[in-house]
């Protein structure tokens, strides 16, 4: 089968398919796939926000206003207070990234426990230590960073009345179970470091979800050869699981594209085996 | 105080009030140059101060039919097309100068995801960086952007496909093997 190529798809996000490119995509898993991903990505273009200027933008702009007379007098000195939409922005675009990680690990490990809630990775959000799994926060979760050295070790779970907390292992505290204050000390800063192993988790989660993806597409691809059984079966579950992740996160695009797509394809290999069985009724 | 008393006080010399006017808009103005510019952060700076004090030149001439982010936007957006072509009749008399402003900025103040699409763009050649950013970041028509850039609109869309095409290659993520791989090599 001939795929659309990218830039067909990319034409596909804003106009209409021509006919032989609309059969295709509705034959087709792994293009609708990457046409839902293609307006994932145009649509977060869209919703990138402002940047703030570099330090020391406004009094270079100052000078030069005042040595060509623009204005009369330096400014009077008050507090940058630039606007900061890319952390609205941020929460949208991990989102998009999360939601792959939420189809990445309800994919991979069956029974896993329902997600309540997905923390973008801004600098003030997850502080964990480890993999993917620890960006899916469970409903009673609370990541405590206050102790010196804690982002560096392993998590150890403390039971408490309310459900589980999850207190990190660093120093004295990694001998006794402690009381955890429900979010009354003032966070902690976080660093550079610490938002570039966020970043780095959530790549490996990003990359999990495109390794499950592509498990999907070969075990559900029509010319992999496989038996309509087997296809059919990795398509319930698909359907099932990204139904659980869409009841979390209904308006992440790349999951609603990877759900509408799979339920499009079984409803398509659910006609055909009908089909089949019609025909081979003696 | 709301913009058109701002620019009214501005256009009689009063720093505090395009202080004020900086404060509000200097993200917006910032991020389209910067875009416009790929990875030359010092280039961005340069048309965003180039597009102010262009702006405040202009003021006067500020009727108000439009709204002021609207009429400010598309003129850090004229100051960037304009730097470019600037730069690029000095880039032969120039030598090119070493770029390391932007190892440098703080990596907190970067969300990841936004980080990825804003280093996806700065990889893309000029051209489709121009069309993409126009396009889907700023929301700009073919049209508008044929006009801008000097371009038929279908050029236009055939660079906006090309770009998107390259943007997607270059988001999708590598193998999770290949990844950490990649990562053992960064810390020996």
């Amino acid at each position: 089968m001939q795929h659309l190529d990218l830039e067909q798809l990319a034409r596909l996000v804003d106009e209409p398919a021509e006919p032989a490119e609309a059969e295709h995509l509705r034959g087709c898993l792994v293009c609708r796939r990457e046409l839902a991903e293609m307006r994932a990505q145009t649509q977060a273009l869209g919703e990138l926000g402002g940047m703030e200027p570099p330090a020391g933008a406004w009094e270079a702009l100052e000078a030069r206003l005042l040595e060509e007379k623009l204005i009369g007098a330096p400014a009077r000195a008050r507090p940058m207070l630039i606007h900061r939409p890319h952390l609205r922005i941020a929460a949208s675009l991990a989102l998009f990234l999360l939601g792959g990680a939420a189809g990445a690990m309800l994919w991979r490990t069956p029974g896993a426990q329902p997600l309540r809630t997905l923390q973008p990775a801004t600098a003030e959000a997850p502080r964990s230590t480890g993999r993917s799994a620890s960006l899916l926060s469970a409903p009673e979760v609370t990541y405590v960073t206050d102790a010196p050295g804690a982002l560096d070790s392993p998590a150890a779970p403390v039971a408490d009345g309310n459900g589980a907390r999850l207190a990190m292992n660093g120093g004295p505290a990694a001998t006794s179970p402690r009381v955890v204050a429900p979010r009354r000390t003032a966070p902690r800063r976080a660093t550079a470091e610490e938002a570039d192993r966020a970043a780095r988790e959530l790549m490996h989660a990003q990359a999990a979800y495109m390794g499950a993806l592509q498990r999907l597409a070969a075990i559900a691809d029509p010319e992999s050869g496989n038996a309509p059984e087997t296809r059919m079966a990795a398509l319930d579950r698909l359907v099932q699981l990204t139904a659980e992740a869409l009841d979390r996160v209904p308006g992440d695009p790349v999951i609603n594209g990877y759900h509408l797509a799979a339920v499009a394809e079984r409803d398509a290999l659910r006609r055909e085996m009908d089909r089949d069985e019609k025909a081979t009724w003696f | 105080m709301d913009d058109i008393q701002l620019i009214q006080q501005a256009r009689q010399g009063d720093g505090g009030a395009v202080r004020e006017l900086y404060q509000r808009h200097a993200g917006r103005v910032y991020a389209v140059v910067k875009r416009l510019a790929g990875h030359d952060d010092a280039l961005a700076e340069d048309w965003a101060q180039e597009a102010w004090v262009r702006a405040i030149r202009a003021l006067p001439t500020f009727r108000g039919d439009s709204r002021f982010t609207t009429w400010l936007h598309r003129i850090a957006v004229n100051s960037a097309l304009h730097g470019r072509r600037s730069r690029q009749r000095k880039a032969g008399r120039e030598a090119p100068m070493m770029d390391d402003t932007f190892s440098v900025r703080p990596a907190a103040e970067h969300t990841v995801l936004r980080l990825k699409l804003d280093r996806a763009m700065e990889q893309l050649p000029d051209g489709m960086r121009k069309v993409l950013v126009l396009h889907d970041v700023e929301g700009y028509t073919h049209e508008e952007i044929g006009q801008m850039l000097g371009v038929n609109p279908g050029t236009c869309k055939s660079q906006l496909f090309k770009a998107r095409a390259r943007m997607r290659r270059l988001l999708t993520p590598q193998p999770e093997e290949e990844l950490a791989d990649e990562e053992m090599a960064c810390s020996i």
